[in-house]
């Protein structure tokens, strides 16, 4: 209807809303934007009523996308350089346990149990980092494999030292720390996390398109073999990627001890795919290249969405899962499409 | 939950199906409970996220204010349904509160009253000893002489939590 307005108006400059139009389609947050709008309207029309709207659920459906949207802006930066990380949700668990070990049970105050944490992570992060670097084999395999080994070290460790495998009470063994504050306040009515969340995207979307070292990921994953001859160190590149992975996964380790007051060596099971899923959401691509913060961003406020959404709606909570894989199907399949119609023009192979 | 009143009960547990020992307990409660039964289940997959715990059973509170109970299927949910608790604020205060099982956080949340009850599933009194028992029946005829057999309180409340906490250690 606007279009038949104003093309006769447009007259020889016609060609400009086509390309401003491709120019939008072609971003790579264009799915997720949408999507989540498309989303929240759906919430809103039909379980408004019931609640959704309220500030209590806003807050409950934010900080469910903040625990994923924090981990997934740095895998976001990981999949523009064409690598996967499997192990972030066993490291999610892995800095509970030791969080809530050290400050309950060993009786140290949070800055320091937080840096074991942050510690360990970047330890495993490099190790991720330099055995996908050095044996050039999958990553998707290594992460896996590092996966099975934190998870399973993280609960051994904690049945030997306690024989539970969660530790109540952070909290209250921390007490009113100073540096509590930082994840336990609440930005008016939202919970602190949500700040980190967004200013770790803001930071992440930076460094990829402000920063040298942002062309260097593009580099890195679109086309390795030619970022090597120009001289950009790529195994760096890498392995600093999956140390700042692995040191979001602390961060939403010790977000999730003071959202809960509880730790557990089993936390953030799958959170590995939803990361992706975010991400993917948002735009990137799995075969590296191509992906946006801000729109993975995106990606995890829609997950977050449907993941407490879902509970409103009158449906059965059994089919959630169900529900969950057609709305993911149906974000893949509008990205691939608006992006395949966008390139067309161009005759991009 | 009969005995304090509740009328409108929700149940945090597994999507019937997913977990049989759990659709148990589900039925069980569901069948033992005089007032209307709802249930909050929770995805397999977010079962070990307390906070989609938490966050799931505010939804159910959320559309039904008629619920002023909440019922935990296990030792999964306690830590989640406290913060459930607590976020709800008065109502929070006003409504009861039950599980099954017992964790280091659900006695101290009985100890502060924002607990009513816990059912302690005893291991060793419902499992090894009745093995033990029926052993000893078999092969030797021994058969134990009194009839009951006396265990610690299997219903935690504030009264007796103290006792429970003296005999276990903090976990």
């Amino acid at each position: 209807m606007s279009a038949s307005l104003t093309s006769p108006a447009g007259g020889q400059d016609g060609s400009r809303p086509s390309l401003s139009l491709r120019t939008f389609l072609m971003r790579p947050e264009f799915t997720a934007v949408v999507g989540t709008i498309v989303v929240f309207a759906f919430f809103a029309i039909f379980t408004g009523s019931a609640g959704f709207l309220t500030v209590a659920m806003t807050r409950n459906y934010l900080e469910v996308a903040a625990e994923i949207g924090i981990i997934a802006a740095p895998i976001t930066l990981l999949l523009v350089a064409g690598e996967f990380d499997l192990s972030v949700g066993s490291m999610v668990a892995a800095s509970e346990v030791i969080i809530s070990y050290l400050t309950v049970d060993a009786g140290w105050s949070l800055p320091a149990a937080l840096g074991a944490a942050v510690v360990a992570a970047a330890a495993v992060g490099t190790i991720n980092g330099y055995l996908v670097v050095r044996t050039k084999l999958p990553s998707f395999i290594i992460t896996l494999a590092m996966l099975f080994i934190v998870r399973g070290a993280a609960q051994g460790v904690l049945r030997m030292l306690t024989g539970t495998s969660t530790i109540d009470g952070v909290r209250e063994a921390v007490g009113a720390a100073p540096s509590a504050l930082l994840f336990s306040s609440t930005v008016g009515p939202l919970s602190i996390s949500v700040v980190w969340w967004i200013a770790i995207t803001l930071l992440a979307a930076w460094v990829l398109d402000g920063r040298v070292f942002g062309n260097w990921i593009y580099a890195t994953g679109g086309n390795q073999a030619a970022a090597v001859r120009t001289g950009i160190p790529v195994n760096r590149v890498k392995i600093l990627l999956y140390v700042a992975v692995a040191v979001s996964t602390t961060l939403v380790a010790v977000l999730d001890l003071y959202a809960i007051n509880q730790g557990s060596a089993n936390a953030a099971t799958g959170r590995e795919f939803e990361v992706v899923t975010a991400a993917v959401i948002g735009g990137a691509l799995l075969t590296g290249g191509y992906g946006s913060p801000i729109g993975t961003l995106f990606g995890a406020l829609l997950f977050g969405m449907v993941d407490q959404g879902f509970f409103f709606t009158p449906l059965p909570d059994v089919w959630f899962m169900t529900f969950l894989g057609l709305m993911l199907l149906l974000a893949v399949f509008i990205n691939n499409y608006t992006r395949m119609q966008a390139l067309k023009p161009r005759g991009r192979s | 939950m009969n005995a304090l009143g509740a009328k409108h009960a929700l149940v945090i547990t597994t999507p019937i199906g997913a977990i049989p020992f759990v659709d148990a307990r589900t039925n069980g409660f569901r069948k033992a409970f005089k007032g209307t039964s709802t249930l909050a289940e929770i995805p397999v997959s977010d079962l070990n996220s307390s906070n989609r715990i938490k966050t799931i059973t505010e939804t159910q509170l959320q559309k039904d204010q008629s619920i002023d109970a909440v019922f935990s299927i296990g030792s999964c949910c306690i830590a989640a349904m406290d913060q459930a608790r607590t976020d709800l604020g008065d109502r929070g205060k006003s409504m009861h509160w039950g599980t099954i099982d017992l964790t280091a956080g659900g006695m101290q949340a009985i100890k502060n009253h924002d607990l009513d009850f816990a059912l302690d599933a005893q291991q060793y009194a419902q499992g090894y000893y009745p093995v033990v028992m029926l052993a000893l029946y078999v092969r030797q005829a021994v058969r134990p002489a009194a009839a009951s057999y006396p265990t610690g309180p299997a219903v935690i409340t504030p009264d007796n939590v103290a006792r429970v906490q003296a005999a276990t250690g903090s976990r």
